[in-house]
């Protein structure tokens, strides 16, 4: 069965997200390995998915982003080529190429994406659509990018979360720019 | 230099204690580990089993800190440590009010009531060329709002509670940049320490 693995790009040490706008926003796109992510590990973790999912917000301004305005952005061509699924009961029709529209109950849709195979599908948020995951505790695997930085605003991502929920440690690196990458998976 | 150091163990998602103030979450890693780390206090240590790289990080910590500074609750909710703080090394209370049947003839545990300066300022005499460390999410909170910190170490635990008491609350000055942090990663448990940049 294919593994769910959330990313969550930009977290501050007070568990707060880079919401556009904010402080700590500029602070996360002002680190040109941010701006331009490189890291041959992290382009082949999104080249070799099964599968991308998002919410519709999330998808419209991605998929805004990868085919006008940032078209030479490393995650372009990959997001462009690969699999995605958006989760929406509204969406009608989706333009970027490879996408189709789960409208269904979200537990039996993940469950289709899941079955057929092995290899992992990546959960690109937003926040609705994490927060819905999270409490079906479908996610498998969290990646984090954590900032050496105390926002003090912004979204926080696991308000809500089912109480204590235990996660395995797998990896902790220090990366650039103080940015420390944690890996867990879902303790079951 | 003495350092004033925030020393916590915290979830992912920011809490020190759950909703119900426990804290058996966020200190797991103290028993998840097979090597036994003592406290050096002959009176009120613990033993701790943890894994070799936290172990590492324990001793090297405990052997850093000269005197340790918290906050009433940390303080009622360890019973004041039978009146030695489990480092062996002098704590400082900071308070409205001291406590009734404290200070305890003999002990090192100590009473500071004007105020968060005036308690890092003993501390830091007390601690010496060593450390002071800083413990309790109030306290902690108060430190930084004053700018009294030098670095923050967390005790990153891999858990996410939902809810609780959160570290990073009450600030009055944020964003607040770190530095680059130094990684430690152990089992169930990854050990930061940012320098917080003073401006």
């Amino acid at each position: 069965m294919r593994k769910l693995i959330a990313t969550v790009f930009n977290y501050s040490l007070d568990g707060l997200l880079a919401d556009e706008g904010t402080e700590f926003w500029k602070f996360v796109f002002d680190l040109p390995e941010i701006r331009e992510p490189d890291d041959p590990a992290q382009l082949d973790f999104l080249r070799s998915a099964y599968a991308h999912i998002m919410g519709r917000t999330a998808y419209e301004s991605i998929a805004e982003a990868m085919t006008t305005t940032a078209t030479d952005h490393p995650f372009a061509d990959i997001l462009t080529a690969g699999r995605k699924v958006v989760f929406s009961r509204t969406l009608k029709a989706a333009e970027w190429a490879n996408t189709t529209i789960a409208a269904g109950d979200t537990a039996e849709e993940v469950d289709e994406l899941r079955q057929g195979g092995d290899g992992h599908i990546v959960v690109w948020g937003g926040v609705g659509l994490w927060r819905s995951l999270m409490e079906l505790d479908l996610i498998d695997e969290l990646r984090v990018s954590l900032f050496p930085y105390v926002a003090g605003e912004g979204t926080r991502l696991f308000d809500g979360v089912p109480k204590s929920y235990r996660l395995d440690l797998v990896s902790s690196t220090a990366s650039s720019s103080g940015i420390v990458e944690l890996q867990y998976r879902r303790h079951r | 230099m003495t350092k004033v150091v925030a020393i916590m163990s915290m979830s992912l998602d920011g809490y020190v204690a759950d909703a119900n103030d426990g804290v058996d979450e966020v200190f797991d890693w103290y028993f998840s580990g097979d090597v036994e780390v003592a406290t050096a206090s002959a009176t009120s240590g613990m033993t701790f089993h943890v894994s070799a790289p936290s172990a590492d990080h324990l001793r090297g910590l405990q052997a850093e800190v000269g005197a340790m500074l918290t906050g009433r609750r940390t303080f009622e909710a360890a019973d004041g440590w039978g009146g030695q703080h489990p480092w062996d090394v002098p704590a400082f209370i900071v308070t409205h009010q001291v406590p009734e049947g404290w200070p305890r003839p003999g002990s090192t545990v100590q009473f500071v009531t004007d105020g968060i300066e005036s308690a890092v300022a003993r501390a830091r005499s007390a601690a010496g060329p060593k450390s002071v460390g800083v413990h309790g999410a109030q306290t902690i909170q108060q430190c930084v709002n004053a700018g009294l910190l030098d670095e923050i170490h967390i005790d990153l635990a891999a858990v996410l509670l939902g809810e609780g008491v959160r570290l990073f609350d009450h600030l009055a000055n944020t964003p607040v940049v770190l530095g680059d942090p130094t990684v430690v990663a152990g089992v169930g448990v990854t050990h930061l320490r940012y320098p917080v940049h003073t401006s």
